[in-house]
């Protein structure tokens, strides 16, 4: 839908490239400032001019739009020669005197139109658009594009310091790509609205089915220079898009043929959903690197499938596009509908993928098994729910289907049938009767069990890769009758030699404790439990590493 | 360029490559896996942070030291670890005014989970600086591919004058304190005002 700059017969009209003024005390023009320098300007002492008594009020209105880059139509890079203006939704629009204080807020509403009446008739004032998704109703949040490169400091379009008026009058504005033919000529003003559109769109299908869902705010961190350089943030070289589960913020790459993601929308939408799930459901993800056809720690799969999914259902669109490279013309692309994967089974983000899509999609997109339609409420209902957050085994897609199936028994047979196609069998959260062990037996049963005086036989395996990949961590579930210190013991009985077995203290998916020395082949600590049911994730340290140092190893667990 | 005598796992030179920007850089056809020392980092603290966008499940590493001379050529390796078995193929470029004589350097072989394609790479900068080496990856992995990119930041020159260079200022334009104390980024952006 154009915005209604592009639908205005301007009786008189004025274009400007938006230049920044501040007036001076005692009203009165200055000149403008010039936005090439690279030194900061501080607001100087500044008083508005009330001596005059107060107009006639009118109403100042607009619109705000933004360029937006959509993909190829074969491929996956971007496509200049098809920019769009689209409207800028939901952002936080402000009015400003002309010492540069904040005299009205206006939010725009779904085609990028503001208003702020009660204007103050023929007085200095200027408009600022935020790069700010604003909501202060039954439903709140507050989502920034801030710059990681700048201080951290908010991007902002910025109008000229005019006369209100006597009239009405309306002030639109457009930011543009900075494309200029055959690289960024210009500055990229559109890359904070294009990031904020996706945020919108996921805000959307969020609150369609939860119309009183209260976001914790957050910034997304985006700058030209975010590279995929790892090293420091405030350089830009942030090495992915991601987000940061410490400081609850999302990182966007944006550096010029390296990766650009401000018009990946799926990449947004995908990072939105890890800022979701570590703030209002649940995640134990260890991160690190994913694709499709790799056999992963369920825990990685299924958070990783989830976010793919997620995306697809928050643009309606089943296809994943990825831009990068020189000019940004190269990329991948998946179909989330796909439902013949490799290596599916529980350790596949393409099988969760898959799953999680099919429950969202509608029935005119039926594909395979695929009988549910539009079930992104239940999807909902489930990773928001108790049983879902306080659940004793960690998160991984038997615990998910099987409160999907707890909460929702109508859907028992069609979710069954889904997980079976990918070769997955649900019966608890525990992954109880699992027969696809993807080829390596050692990684089955998901959770082995042990008893306070008992002992158990896990193996820490390389076969599939290292860090967050299938067999790499093995899990015991302990369950504790009282309260007390206990000593748990991780020795070494076979396999790789030197070895550096390590531990990590899991309860209702909180870290209880860890044991993580260097000692060679065993690892001892007291460690305090209370009554309740204990993960413990097992592992050997040089499967978290490359591949020189890892090796296959099997250890005793006991605990007394 | 002589690799043999810095890289003697290295036979001979497969492509040389010219940037105009004043980076000048080369690279071999890959060799066996270079050594690297363990991290002592326990396994909490890894995962702060450690998170990555969908992509190729491969892992990037360099034995480049931080620090280039301006003018003196800088030799060093590039190491891609493959995480799952595919097709892998690697291409090298400049993100700086890129005119590579010749070609990209670009690297294509299949590899089996845990194998590290290495490449060694000469840089050459004339101006000081902050540049970077972009790669980009894909790996064709049962039957699906997954692209990954990867840049390595190349540091020219003594602290100050990285500082001081327009590489590493050049978005420091537009920012404003605010009358709140808050500071903003201005964008440019087309203004039109109907009366």
């Amino acid at each position: 839908m154009l915005p209604t700059i592009f639908r205005f017969m301007p009786r008189l009209f004025f274009v400007f490239t938006s230049i920044l003024f501040f007036a001076s005390c005692g009203g009165g023009s200055s000149p403008p400032l010039n936005l090439d320098s690279s030194e900061e300007v501080v607001v100087a002492a500044c008083i508005v001019d009330e001596s005059s008594a107060p107009g006639d009020a009118v109403f100042i209105s607009g619109a705000v739009s933004f360029d937006f880059v959509p993909h190829r139509m074969t491929g996956s890079g971007l496509d200049y020669d098809a920019i769009i203006a689209k409207p800028a939704r939901g952002v936080e629009v402000v009015l400003l005197d002309q010492c540069g204080e904040e005299l009205k807020s206006s939010i725009t509403n779904s085609v990028g139109e503001y208003r702020f009446d009660d204007v103050e008739a023929n007085v200095e004032v200027s408009v600022r658009v935020k790069a700010r998704l604003l909501s202060t109703g039954n439903a709140s949040w507050d989502f920034s594009v801030t710059d990681n490169t700048n201080d951290d400091a908010l991007y902002v379009l910025q109008g000229a310091s005019l006369s209100s008026g006597s009239d009405d009058s309306s002030r639109d504005f457009h930011a543009a790509s900075g494309w200029g033919g055959e690289n960024y000529s210009a500055v990229r003003s559109a890359a904070p609205f294009a990031i904020l559109d996706t945020v919108y769109d996921s805000v959307q299908l969020i609150t369609s089915v939860d119309s009183a869902a209260d976001f914790i705010g957050t910034e997304l961190r985006w700058s030209p220079l975010n590279s995929t350089a790892f090293g420091n943030l405030a350089e830009g070289d942030i090495a992915s898009s991601f987000y940061d589960p410490n400081s609850k913020y999302i990182y966007l790459l944006g550096q010029e043929d390296n990766d650009t993601d401000e018009y990946d929308q799926h990449v947004i939408a995908h990072e939105f959903w890890h800022y979701f799930e570590d703030n209002y459901s649940r995640t134990e993800s260890i991160g690190g690197a994913h694709g499709g056809g790799d056999l992963l720690d369920f825990r990685v799969a299924y958070s990783e499938g989830v976010g793919d999914a997620f995306s697809g259902m928050v643009l309606d669109d089943p296809i994943y596009i990825d831009s990068q490279g020189n000019g940004q013309l190269r990329g991948f692309t998946f179909d989330l509908e796909e439902n013949v994967v490799s290596n599916r089974g529980w350790f596949s983000e393409s099988s969760v993928q898959s799953i999680l899509y099919d429950l969202y999609d509608s029935n005119s997109v039926d594909d395979g098994v695929d009988s549910i339609d539009n079930a992104f409420f239940e999807f909902y209902s489930v990773v928001t729910s108790p049983a879902f957050k306080n659940s004793n085994t960690l998160v991984g897609i038997h615990l998910f289907l099987s409160e999907l199936k707890a909460q929702f028994p109508n859907l028992g047979a069609e979710v069954d049938a889904l997980a079976d196609q990918q070769d997955i069998t649900v019966i608890d959260a525990k992954a109880t009767g699992e027969l696809n062990d993807g080829g390596k037996s050692a990684v089955l049963p998901l959770y082995k069990t042990v008893s306070v005086g008992g002992a158990v036989e896990v193996c820490s395996v390389n076969d599939y890769g290292v860090f967050n990949k299938l067999g790499n961590n093995q899990f015991v579930e302990l369950t504790i009758g009282s309260s007390a210190s206990y000593s748990l013991s991780v020795t070494r009985v076979s396999g790789m030699n030197p070895s550096d077995p390590d531990f990590i203290v899991w309860k209702n998916g909180e870290i209880v404790d860890s044991a993580e020395s260097m000692k060679e082949n065993s690892e001892v600590k007291e460690v305090s439990l209370t009554a309740g049911v204990h993960i413990i994730e097992i592992f050997e340290y040089g499967n978290m590493l490359d591949f020189q140092f890892s090796g296959d190893v099997c250890f005793e667990f006991e605990v007394n | 360029m002589n690799f043999e005598s810095k890289f003697p796992l290295v036979g001979s030179l497969s492509i040389a490559a010219v940037v105009s920007a004043g980076l000048i850089l080369g690279a071999c056809s890959p060799a066996g896996d270079i050594g690297r020392s363990a991290s002592t980092a326990p396994k909490t603290m890894q995962t702060a942070g450690g998170y990555l966008k969908p992509g190729a499940a491969v892992r990037f590493s360099s034995s480049y030291d931080g620090t280039t001379e301006v003018g003196e050529e800088e030799l060093f390796e590039i190491q891609v670890v493959a995480q799952s078995d595919g097709e892998l193929s690697v291409s090298i470029s400049s993100s700086e005014s890129i005119l590579i004589d010749g070609s990209e350097v670009e690297v294509v072989q299949s590899v089996v989970a845990g194998q590290t394609i290495t490449i060694p790479v000469a840089v050459q900068v004339f101006n000081a600086g902050k540049y970077y080496l972009n790669l980009h990856t894909s790996l064709v992995s049962g039957g699906q591919e997954r692209d990954r990119a990867f840049a390595l930041a190349i540091y020219a020159g003594s602290s100050q004058q990285i500082k001081n260079s327009k590489s590493v200022s050049s978005n420091k334009s537009g920012i404003v304190n605010t009358r709140g104390g808050d500071s903003v980024v201005v964008l440019p952006a087309v203004e039109t005002v109907t009366r």
